[in-house]
């Protein structure tokens, strides 16, 4: 059985969007008639919202359970064909789901298991097809087979390969640092993710159809999302919001491989550590501190972090809910901690193998520290304390390039009046996109900050910009901000 | 006073989307401000309610002009420390003991483009029309009149060249981002709250 899934982690305004998932309201009815084993009710529930939304495949998995469950064999595979026909893809659902043992007794089953690969990169081919239809040839359109992803950018080729590349290298990381379960896993099992960066407009009728007006119209500074029922990632911010969005993800596929639900603070604990990162001194690329850090800094001083033990079983709703900055940040300074121990791949694998016994992750996270829960809150919360501090949008430094810059999202802030004779030597003109400063990438307000931290007044450092397709460099000087 | 009186309690008074109070939410859930909010109270059922609402947050509706016994009640009740209206449209009046301890956001360098009916994108498209090269925004200890009252900081940016009342009123947002949290975390300086408590 299914509920919808749907993740959106949003830089700065995350809260309203977090619960907007309600899409069908039969949907939680339904589910209590079928726990209740009233099938007709159930079914009955699940074929109005079939009816009305073609495109769900949620309701008629379910009604496949429930015939399965009720020995109607034939009445399983038919539904079950006509989820796949709908968009279900995920092949260990279907191998695991206790409700469909009566139907994994059938030749379709077999058939079906025996052709999945095949049938995978088919539909890939096709959903690129369909998304041809709805964005039209201005975008341009790639697979990356390795990943099993499918693009769909409304960018300049160099800016979608940049994008490109920014995924692998995030992918990269989170093998090699993470979900060491992934590696070498090429069976062709793991469904295809269609990664669309599409322009402003198609993000605005997107976002409204996903998550309704009234939630999106809250912020303008959505960035993207990933619905992992639709194998959907769609994102306007090629920065932080890409790497969190992508980073999720990999960890279904890891957590579906494993038939497992990983609870919210590992979930978006683990996304956000890939938000921020930069090039050490020894070239590595890692998780750096940032505006989420500085929270988890200030709170520690204040001596106001929640308890490891609260926050490792705080539900969804109230994680995002009540106080969903500090939680995000918490999270996501937690596996910083990890990482910089060396112990954060050694978590997830132990995590991950006694998840029957530790759903939530706690014991596993004490466990590989070989600490108490009272002396980790006690360690972590000295080690943020300690915390370097960047500057941040909401209270940036008095330092700019000389340029006004539109703060919504995009692959970088666009300059929208230059100011300062610095940045018209440089080139800059409005309309132009600030991608990179001082060598190191800015896709948004909060980057663009925090690559400001340790720089003076006066200073001149390396700007790369784009203007439409042509992408250009030059030097410029830190001036007062605008 | 640190210890005695605990952390400020703010009541946030909104008539619209919540942007503003879910913005000082976010500064209190950053660690940025030290306060609680203990009430937000709403002229009118809008979208706002329900944001604040999915935040946890003690939302009550008090339709229209709220009358001074009813908010003298509602204030005590929470025992709130700083009232700070956040978009709220309606005229506030000014119970005894309240006088300095209400605050005012407004999207433009008061006293131009403020008064009666000067609100939201008007205000923006009013900057516009008279060609201005900046705005931003003002925030003010409430007097019982529309917009008036000691100015307690203004923030600046510039207007730019293709502005639309929305583009500009996306550029002024940012600056009451960050104007609004300084103005209160002064305030509540001012009326003996320790910063660093």
């Amino acid at each position: 059985m299914r509920k919808l899934v749907l993740f959106a982690a949003i830089s700065l305004l995350m809260p309203a969007l977090a619960l907007a998932q309600t899409k069908a309201p039969e949907s939680d009815p339904a589910i209590k008639a079928f726990q209740k084993q009233d099938f007709d009710e159930a079914e009955r529930l699940w074929k109005q919202w079939a009816d009305r939304d073609p495109q769900a495949f949620v309701p008629v998995y379910n009604i496949a359970c429930s015939r399965s469950l009720r020995g109607d064999i034939k009445g399983a595979s038919e539904h079950i064909l006509n989820a796949i026909e709908r968009g279900f893809a995920d092949i260990n659902q279907l191998k695991t789901d206790p409700n469909l043992k009566a139907f994994r007794r059938t030749d379709t089953y077999d058939q079906l298991v025996a052709a999945w690969p095949t049938f995978l990169d088919r539909r890939v081919d096709a959903d690129l097809e369909a998304a041809k239809k709805i964005y039209g040839s201005r975008y341009n359109y790639t697979k990356d087979s390795k990943y099993r992803l499918a693009f769909a950018s409304s960018y300049d080729t160099i800016t979608s390969r940049q994008a490109r590349e920014e995924v692998r290298r995030t992918a990269d990381w989170a093998i090699k640092n993470v979900f060491r379960d992934l590696q070498g896993t090429d069976d062709g099992l793991d469904p295809w993710v269609m990664v669309v960066l599409p322009t402003k407009q198609h993000f605005i009728v997107w976002a409204n159809q996903t998550y309704g007006q009234m939630h999106v119209s809250a912020t303008s500074q959505l960035g993207g999302a990933y619905a992992h029922d639709q194998k959907k990632l769609v994102t306007q911010d090629l920065g932080s919001t890409l790497r969190h969005e992508f980073f999720h993800v990999l960890h279904w596929r890891s957590a579906d491989r494993l038939g497992q639900r990983h609870p919210v603070w590992i979930q978006e604990g683990l996304a956000s550590i890939v938000e921020d990162m930069d090039q050490t001194r020894q070239g590595r690329w890692e998780p750096a501190v940032s505006w989420r850090t500085n929270s988890i800094k200030r709170l520690a001083e204040q001596n106001l972090l929640t308890p490891i033990e609260r926050l490792a079983t705080m539900p969804r709703s109230r994680f995002a809910g009540n106080r969903p900055l500090s939680n995000y940040a918490h999270s996501r300074a937690v596996f910083m901690y990890l990482h910089e121990r060396g112990k954060l791949a050694d978590f997830y694998e132990d995590y991950t193998t006694n998840y029957s016994e530790d759903p939530q992750g706690l014991t596993a996270l004490l466990r590989t520290l070989g600490v108490t829960d009272k002396e980790f809150d006690k360690d972590f919360r000295n080690w943020a304390r300690g915390l370097e501090e960047v500057y941040e949008q909401n209270s940036p430094p008095n330092l700019g390039i000389g340029v006004v810059l539109d703060v919504s999202p995009g692959d970088g802030p666009v300059v929208l009046q230059v100011t300062h004779r610095s940045a018209q030597n440089a080139g800059l003109r409005p309309g132009d996109v600030v991608t990179g400063l001082n060598n190191r990438s800015v896709r948004d307000l909060n980057e663009f900050y925090r690559v400001l931290t340790g720089l003076r007044k006066g200073q001149r450092i390396e700007i790369e910009y784009r203007r439409r397709t042509q992408h250009k460099s030059g030097t410029i000087e830190i001036t007062d901000r605008e | 006073m640190s210890g005695i009186r605990g952390k400020p309690r703010l009541a946030l008074f909104i008539s619209g989307g919540g942007r503003t109070a879910l913005n000082i939410a976010d500064e209190i859930d950053t660690g940025k401000l030290i306060a609680e909010i203990a009430v937000v109270v709403a002229s009118r059922q809008c979208d706002g309610v329900e944001r604040c609402r999915e935040r946890g947050l003690d939302v009550i509706i008090a339709k229209g002009v709220i009358p001074e016994d009813r908010l003298a009640q509602i204030l005590s009740e929470y025992r709130v420390d700083l009232v700070c209206l956040a978009g709220y449209l309606k005229l506030l009046p000014i119970p005894d003991g309240w006088q300095g301890r209400i605050l005012n956001i407004h999207p433009s360098l008061l006293p131009k483009f403020g008064g009666p009916g000067m609100f939201g994108d008007l205000v923006h498209t009013a900057v516009l029309e008279a060609g201005e090269q900046n705005s931003g925004c003002t925030v003010h200890i409430c007097d019982g009149e529309f917009d008036r009252g000691p100015i307690v900081l203004q923030r600046t940016c510039e207007v730019v060249q293709g502005d639309t009342p929305e583009t500009l009123a996306a550029r002024v947002f940012r600056a009451e981002c960050e104007a609004y949290p300084e103005a209160i975390r002064t305030t509540l300086k001012t009326l003996g709250f320790d910063a660093d408590q």
